[in-house]
């Protein structure tokens, strides 16, 4: 069992909500539009709510091209590596068939180290959205 | 981005993997200190981490090798040095927990990087 | 190979020195052990040691068998003694006390080594158990 950090929920109509109203819009804001406005942009003030709409604005991406929503999958994906890891090293530790100590106790610290970074922004993440979406227009 | 090891990381691992090995050889020699005919083992994991390091590529875990030292031996044709042992098996023992204090001192700088407050 | 394997290698050499130690005993108490010139004298016990799995420098030590020194001995004037023959003679084993006070020393100095071995991997073991513990 891997531990999923973001623990974001889907389905239509659920999702993080301010409770304010946007020129008559609701914010209650699914799931996967908050991904698709990590990749595409805020979408403007009186559009429907639907990701990838056209006048989005642009998101900002590093050098190499990938934006916060692509640095966030590949690390939840790296993390998953790391939990397996120190999950295989744990089970030898239990068979006794382990051949060294430290491989297993380097590999849980960072797998903890990891999800705590994980953990952590996705609190900003989410901290940061509902700030956004608390601002009057 | 989550790249939680970087190459100080793996050559602290590296080094770990090595010095364990080490120990383990060092107690065989003390073992076999009076077995007829037995040569003492040494082993080298420096030499392959510091070309690594200076090359810039990552460290390989458990690139450490064994052969046997070709000292001179006794009338029994043993050659393991009891007094020798002891200080390498020290110094290793020394050399494990200084690196444990270093990979600790690198996960209390990530930790205190991703603190909240 | 097991996880903690510097114990299991340290712990082979206290078992050998210990068996080292105990021969050496035997041989040191029966050293005035008579016998009828028509029989063997008490023969000089020795431990075999042989390394396990040589190559790898990590199999520990191992007794390959017991070896017993000649029943000759040597034949001593004791005409007093119960056991001697006709022209009074018994039957000494060919023991010499002081190589076997040099073996003695040499076996216990074998087995110190090894318990002062395993006091130290366990520390480091015991180091490494910790990593992190403050994260």
């Amino acid at each position: 069992m891997t531990v999923n950090p973001l623990a974001l929920t889907t389905g239509t109509g659920v999702g993080v909500s301010s409770g304010y109203y946007n020129n008559g819009v609701s914010n209650s804001v699914p799931a996967e539009n908050i991904a698709g406005m990590l990749t595409n942009g805020v979408f403007t003030a009186g559009s429907a709510g639907v990701a990838g709409s056209t006048g989005a604005t642009q998101v900002p991406r590093t050098a190499d091209g990938s934006s916060f929503a692509d640095l966030l999958s590949s690390s939840i994906g790296q993390l998953q590596g790391l939990q397996s890891t120190a999950d295989t090293y744990a089970q030898q530790a239990a068979t006794g068939d382990l051949q060294d100590v430290h491989d297993y106790m380097i590999a849980a610290n960072e797998a903890k180290l990891a999800t705590t970074a994980v953990v952590t922004i996705k609190n900003k993440a989410v901290e940061a959205f509902n700030e956004i979406m608390r601002m009057p227009v | 981005m989550i790249g939680i090891s970087d190459t100080t990381m793996t050559a602290l691992h590296a080094a770990l993997t090595g010095l364990s090995q080490r120990q383990r050889v060092s107690n065989d020699n003390i073992a076999n200190v009076n077995t007829p005919g037995f040569l003492a083992g040494r082993t080298d994991f420096e030499s392959s981490l510091r070309s690594e390091l200076a090359d810039g590529s990552t460290p390989a875990i458990g690139g450490g090798s064994v052969h046997r030292s070709l000292a001179a031996t006794r009338t029994d044709g043993n050659n393991v040095d009891l007094d020798s042992e002891t200080v390498i098996a020290t110094e290793t023992g020394l050399r494990y927990q200084l690196a444990l204090q270093a990979l600790n001192g690198k996960y209390d700088l990530l930790s205190a990087a991703m603190r909240t407050q | 190979m097991s996880t903690f394997d510097a114990l299991r290698i340290s712990g082979s050499g206290m078992t050998l020195h210990r068996k080292y130690l105990d021969a050496v005993s035997d041989n040191i108490a029966n050293i005035n052990t008579a016998a009828a010139p028509g029989q063997e004298a008490f023969k000089e016990r020795f431990i075999v040691a042989q390394a396990v799995d040589y190559g790898s420098g990590t199999g520990g030590v191992r007794v390959a068998g017991a070896a017993f020194g000649s029943g000759e001995g040597k034949l001593v004037y004791s005409p007093d003694n119960p056991l001697a023959d006709d022209e009074g003679y018994v039957r000494m084993p060919d023991i010499d006390l002081g190589t076997q006070m040099t073996n003695l020393l040499i076996a216990q100095r074998g087995y110190q080594a090894n318990i002062s071995a395993i006091s130290r991997a366990t520390d480091a073991y015991q180091a490494a158990l910790s990593l992190g513990k403050n994260l």
